[in-house]
């Protein structure tokens, strides 16, 4: 996946699936252990199906550091920008 | 394919898949639906998804595997549900042996734990101690009793029972046995019970494992364990590792397991994360001394000293953002 926009939405469906948040109710700023609900088990599952459904590698040590949507989000638009120039 | 693995994309699971990579073994991981599978996903591993509720979906999933690593046996997060978590221990082991079966798997390698090891009287505990009937110990001790139990009873397919003690190494997502170790090199000052802890580092069951598959003649049970430890003794030795204070003393039994339940029960009600889990306190309550030579004598390897399976969980841990840089390496554990 490299629309940066696409790769947004999937995101914010994939949180709501876990956290029974509404997908446009999701702020960058909500952090995932605090704001949502997710604990180290969930976040890493998240981050896993997240990088399942996106294509976007995301490495285990770069999972354990992310804390907020923002930081998320951030990180997957920086992989489709870099998919799409490598294109 | 030849090669499964159900519960892959764990600690142990992840080191195990390195190690049979490393022998030129490219296996099939069975994963649930949704769980974190980003290791296997970075390993380029194959997966399909199975379920342990399913013995069709699972025996499908297993077509044309003779060797098949389980290392996926329940593990109650905590002590609280006991019927619940036994029923589902059973029921779960069941299917994968249900499943092993009607696919035809040759070899079922099931790992269990050191719980199951029962005390010996004036020696160490080796592969042929086993507790009778359920331990009573903790609920934990009986789920994996249970388990074991049924694995012993199968008769449709080989099987080989691996009784790890605690690991120790890279990996160690969830923070499981390793979690006393993060909290003291964080400089915090961990509970813990008075008893014995045994460690291996997990590089050395992930090896042993990938012998286990190989090996033309095969034991039925093996422990696996470097070294027996008082616990109060080696946590002060790893806080000179870590170059931090010494931690308080060790609770005593009646102390420590009432703390660990009222932590689990907190953790119930608000969530997060149990301080002492129970069944950390049990296992360190009721450990025994083990003789794991055994497994180094028949599968032909040498335990990691445990200054080597510490400077990989240190270095893997700090990559990670656990813990930070320890401030002197220079003083080291004793070896074993």
């Amino acid at each position: 996946m490299n629309d940066p926009t696409e790769f947004e939405q999937v995101l914010r469906n994939t949180i709501a699936e876990f956290c029974l948040v509404r997908p446009e109710a999701l702020e960058a700023s909500h952090r995932l252990q605090d704001d949502l609900g997710f604990d180290s088990i969930t976040s890493m599952e998240l981050l896993s199906l997240l990088s399942e459904r996106s294509g976007i590698e995301v490495s285990i040590e770069e999972a354990m550091q992310i804390t907020t949507v923002g930081e998320l989000l951030a990180l997957g638009l920086e992989r489709s920008r870099n998919a799409r120039a490598s294109t | 394919m030849t090669t499964t693995v159900i519960g892959g994309g764990g600690f142990l699971g992840l080191n195990l898949i390195d190690a049979l990579a490393e022998s030129g073994i490219k296996p099939l991981c069975v994963r649930r639906a949704r769980g974190n599978v980003l290791g296997l996903l970075s390993r380029r591993v194959p997966m399909v998804v199975g379920d342990l509720s399913d013995s069709n979906v699972l025996a499908e999933a297993l077509k044309g595997t003779k060797v098949v690593y389980h290392l996926a046996g329940h593990y109650p997060r905590t002590s609280l549900h006991r019927q619940a978590a036994l029923d589902r221990a059973r029921s779960e082991t069941q299917v994968v042996l249900d499943a092993s079966a009607r696919a035809g798997v040759q070899r079922l390698i099931y790992v269990s734990s050191t719980a199951t090891v029962a005390p010996a009287e004036g020696r160490p505990s080796t592969e042929a101690d086993r507790f009778p009937s359920p331990p009573g110990l903790g609920v934990y001790h009986d789920v994996k009793w249970a388990m074991e139990d049924l694995v012993d009873r199968e008769d449709r397919l080989h099987t080989i029972t691996v009784c790890p003690s605690a690991c120790l190494g890279p990996h160690d997502l969830r923070v499981g046995t390793s979690g006393l170790l993060v909290a003291l090199a964080r400089g915090m000052d961990p509970a813990y019970p008075r008893g014995l802890v045994s460690v291996v580092d997990v590089r050395d069951v992930a090896e042993a494992l990938v012998r286990l598959g190989t090996l033309a003649s095969f034991p039925s049970r093996l422990i696996l364990s470097a070294k027996t430890h008082d616990l109060e003794a080696l946590m002060t030795e790893l806080a000179r590792h870590y170059g931090v204070s010494s931690p308080g003393r060790a609770l005593s039994p009646e102390a420590a397991i009432r703390f660990s339940d009222e932590e689990e029960e907190r953790v119930e009600r608000d969530g997060g994360r149990a301080a002492l889990p129970r069944e950390i306190a049990d296992l360190i309550i009721h450990g025994v001394h083990l003789d794991g030579s055994f497994a180094e004598n028949t599968l032909g390897f040498r335990y990691r000293p445990l200054t080597e399976t510490l400077q990989a969980f240190g270095a893997w841990a700090t990559k990670v953002g656990l813990i930070g840089s320890p401030k002197s390496h220079r003083e080291e554990v004793s070896a074993p």
